[in-house]
């Protein structure tokens, strides 16, 4: 090798490393996600492969699942597997992905995993927004054998929107005008690695949600289910999307040529004892 | 006999003498583990630090003279003064409350510069240790830091991407980085790649940038290879700093250049030197007045404040521009109370805490208070004096008077003007300048100087006398 080709090499190398750029996936342009308006806020990044993933199975988990109001912060200890709180913020900073693992540290979902179960007064920089489409999540680790999924958060709808009371003909013009009853399909989606594809198991459930108000920081849902009898591991990601069964807001406001935004605020994931590499 | 000496513990410890040429090598191992900032573990550095000296005190004492240590005296004193009162004054003891620092921390800021200030002294004396051996270890372990930061930077963001990627933030921890990608790098901290600020990153490039000082004055022609390896390091730099490209590198780099342009036309032109003295005499009246004005402006007891303030372009200089605005909320603190030994941090939740400004100059008003500031310029002042005295008299390389002056000359102004005491983006980390591992190398050439040119002077003083004699 001559000397100019030597040089040539020390300028290809580091260009040649350059090909990675793994934290850009964890960077975003400016206020992405926190903005002060509703809509911009959407968290809807899917990842390419799980998004062409094979869905190897859908399964109703409502007969199974934990499902509790969570508006004081208890939870029933008893329900979940080797389980010693009952107060979801010792859960939550105990069982936190954060704690477990240093790769959930990185990229806008890094706020469902960081033990921060509750909006902490920050609003849209603490949450991740979903519209029914979803988004996924694809992890850099793999896991063993899974346990449980839980998950923790509230649904909502744009209060920024100029809206009718439901039932009548006047504007919304607080909290209290805002409640409303509603009701969703939401489909938590696990992806696992079998050989060497990617397959998805659809765990799904309806969820009602009374007297939902948009703004105050109630009606968070605590949502869990067991794995353990589906032996799933090598769980490479998930997604979150949802349908909307009814809402007596949008479907009222819709009579009157409103369109109001539906979305889940959420704010916790949880994968409790499972070991990642 | 060789080592014929009267006292018999001297003669036990002069054998020791013959293993000169390993603490040479262990202290180059030191200094390399130093300039390497590996996980800028400051005990880790004052450790070695102390343990070099003590061996080296064993292997050397024979040499040791009282005429050569008082020729560091004036160096050391003041420094000995500030490093107590900047580890035991208030302001450290209040962070060690918080658990910003760790005891052993506190005890070595004097355990660890100290001894480091006395081993300059001492490998002067040594006759195994060659200063250009120094320097080629001390740069080569900023370039092998500054490639691996470099890989690290390219791997995680790609080429240019303080311009591809302006105003775009990262998320870490479920929370957002407070300062934008391109004011961010990554740099290797301990065992982990860590974010930082990009101020804190381009301290190793432009530091390892002043190895360009050497090329004015090799030959590539009578040592070729020595040019070829001082080409490497300035390559390294370079390409360190064109990769991620940011205006305070460049600043930072056309810095380094004048510093070096100067030195070359110094040593070229020696008609220069004296008009040079006056320039850099009017320059350090004009920085101090400076400084003595920013410091007065901001004591709401003297009426020095309002005539600023009252006069539009004063007001624009001193008060209203963003730059001094990183010094002003400390310097109003200054002398306020009872702060001459520094004062503590805030601990209050209800008010804004007082953050370091990035310039030694006042935030030493903080960590080691009036007297603490006063011992650590009188300090630099006789460090600087005596690379006068190098620069002129001493029979060392040209290329190494250059190099040493430029390391030395842009981390001073560096620390005076652009340094990130709290550099992590996402982690908690704190590291005043009398910290970190550049620093350390500082005092250690300053000692080293300031030995060699009294040593010159005793030669001086010597030959004389035979001449007289004669």
């Amino acid at each position: 090798m001559n000397k100019k080709k030597r040089l040539l090499m020390l300028f290809v190398l580091p260009a040649l490393s350059s090909c990675g750029g793994f934290s850009l996936n964890y960077i975003v342009e400016g206020d992405k996600y926190i903005s002060y308006d509703f809509k911009e806020n959407y968290y809807e990044h899917w990842d390419s492969e799980l998004k062409n993933a094979e869905h190897k199975g859908s399964y109703d988990t409502t007969d199974k699942r934990i499902l509790s109001y969570d508006d004081i912060g208890q939870i029933d200890k008893n329900l979940l597997i080797d389980n010693p709180y009952e107060d979801l913020r010792s859960y939550a900073s105990t069982f936190n992905l954060m704690s477990v693992d240093q790769s959930f540290y990185y990229g806008v979902q890094s706020k469902l995993f960081d033990g921060e179960a509750y909006c902490d007064g920050y609003y849209q920089r603490h949450r991740v927004q979903s519209n029914e489409s979803g988004f996924s999540v694809r992890f850099s680790k793999e896991s063993d054998e899974l346990t449980y999924f839980a998950l923790q958060f509230k649904a909502t709808t744009n209060n920024q929107i100029d809206c009718y009371k439901v039932g009548s003909n006047e504007k919304a013009r607080n909290d209290q005008d805002m409640f409303h009853n509603s009701e969703i399909k939401l489909t938590v989606t696990l992806y696992v690695k079998e050989d060497a594809k990617i397959v998805g198991y659809d765990f799904y459930s309806n969820i009602a949600f009374d007297d939902n108000n948009t703004n105050n920081g109630s009606h968070y849902k605590f949502y869990a289910f067991d794995l353990e009898e589906y032996s799933l591991s090598r769980l490479v990601g998930f997604s979150v999307t949802f349908d909307i069964l009814s809402d007596d807001l949008i479907e009222w406001n819709e009579t009157k040529g409103v369109d109001i935004d539906y979305a889940l605020f959420l704010y916790e994931v949880f994968f409790p004892y499972t070991y990642w590499h | 006999m060789r080592y014929n000496m009267r006292m018999p513990e001297f003669r036990k410890l002069s054998k020791l003498h013959r293993f000169g040429a390993a603490i040479s090598f262990l202290a180059m191992e030191i200094f390399a583990l130093i300039a390497f900032s590996f996980g800028s573990s400051f005990v880790l550095y004052g450790a070695l630090s102390l343990a070099l000296l003590i061996l080296l005190i064993l292997f050397n004492i024979k040499e040791i003279k009282v005429d050569g240590i008082s020729s560091i005296a004036f160096f050391f004193l003041p420094l000995f003064l500030f490093t107590i009162i900047t580890a035991f004054g208030i302001y450290s003891r209040s962070h060690a409350y918080r658990g910003d620092y760790s005891t052993a921390e506190l005890v070595f800021i004097p355990l660890g510069i100290l001894p480091i200030s006395f081993c300059g002294y001492m490998l002067r004396i040594d006759k195994t240790f060659k200063i250009s051996t120094f320097l080629l270890v001390i740069y080569s372990a900023l370039g092998v830091l500054c490639l691996i930061n470099l890989g690290a930077n390219l791997i995680n963001f790609g080429p240019f991407y303080n311009i591809i990627y302006k105003g775009y933030r990262m998320y870490y921890g479920g929370i957002m980085s407070s300062i934008t990608v391109d004011q961010m790098a990554y740099v290797l901290e301990g065992f982990k790649f860590i974010e930082v600020s990009i101020e804190h990153y381009i301290l190793y490039p432009v530091l390892l940038l002043t190895s360009s000082a050497a090329l004015f004055f090799i030959s590539p022609k009578e040592n070729k290879k020595l040019f070829i390896v001082y080409c490497a390091f300035t390559f390294v730099a370079a390409i360190s700093l064109i990769f991620v490209p940011k205006l305070i590198g460049l600043l930072m780099a056309v810095l380094v250049g004048i510093i070096d342009l100067v030195i070359f036309l110094l040593k070229k032109f020696t008609g220069l030197r004296k008009p040079a003295k006056y320039v850099l005499y009017a320059g350090i009246i004009i920085a101090g007045l400076v400084y003595l004005v920013m410091i007065l402006n901001k004591q709401s007891a003297l009426p020095f404040g309002n005539a600023i303030a009252s006069n539009g372009f004063l007001n624009k200089l001193f008060n209203t521009n963003g730059y001094v605005n990183r010094y002003n909320p400390l310097i109003e603190d200054v002398f306020s109370g009872d702060k001459f030994l520094g004062y503590a941090v805030n601990n209050s939740v209800f008010q804004e805490e007082v953050h370091m400004s990035g310039s030694f100059l006042f935030d030493f008003f903080m960590t080691s208070g009036v007297i603490g500031v006063i011992a650590f310029i009188f300090a630099l002042s006789n460090g600087f004096l005596g690379f006068k005295k190098y620069f002129l008299k001493c029979d060392d390389d040209f290329y190494i008077k250059a190099c040493l002056i430029a390391f030395v000359s842009f981390f001073i102004i560096y620390s005076a003007t652009f340094n990130d005491t709290e550099y992590g983006v996402f982690y908690d980390i704190f590291k005043p300048i009398y910290m970190t591992g550049p620093f350390m190398l500082v005092i250690f050439i300053f000692s080293y100087v300031l030995a060699s040119a009294g040593q010159q002077v005793e030669k001086i003083e010597k030959v004389e006398e035979v001449t007289t004699n004669e």
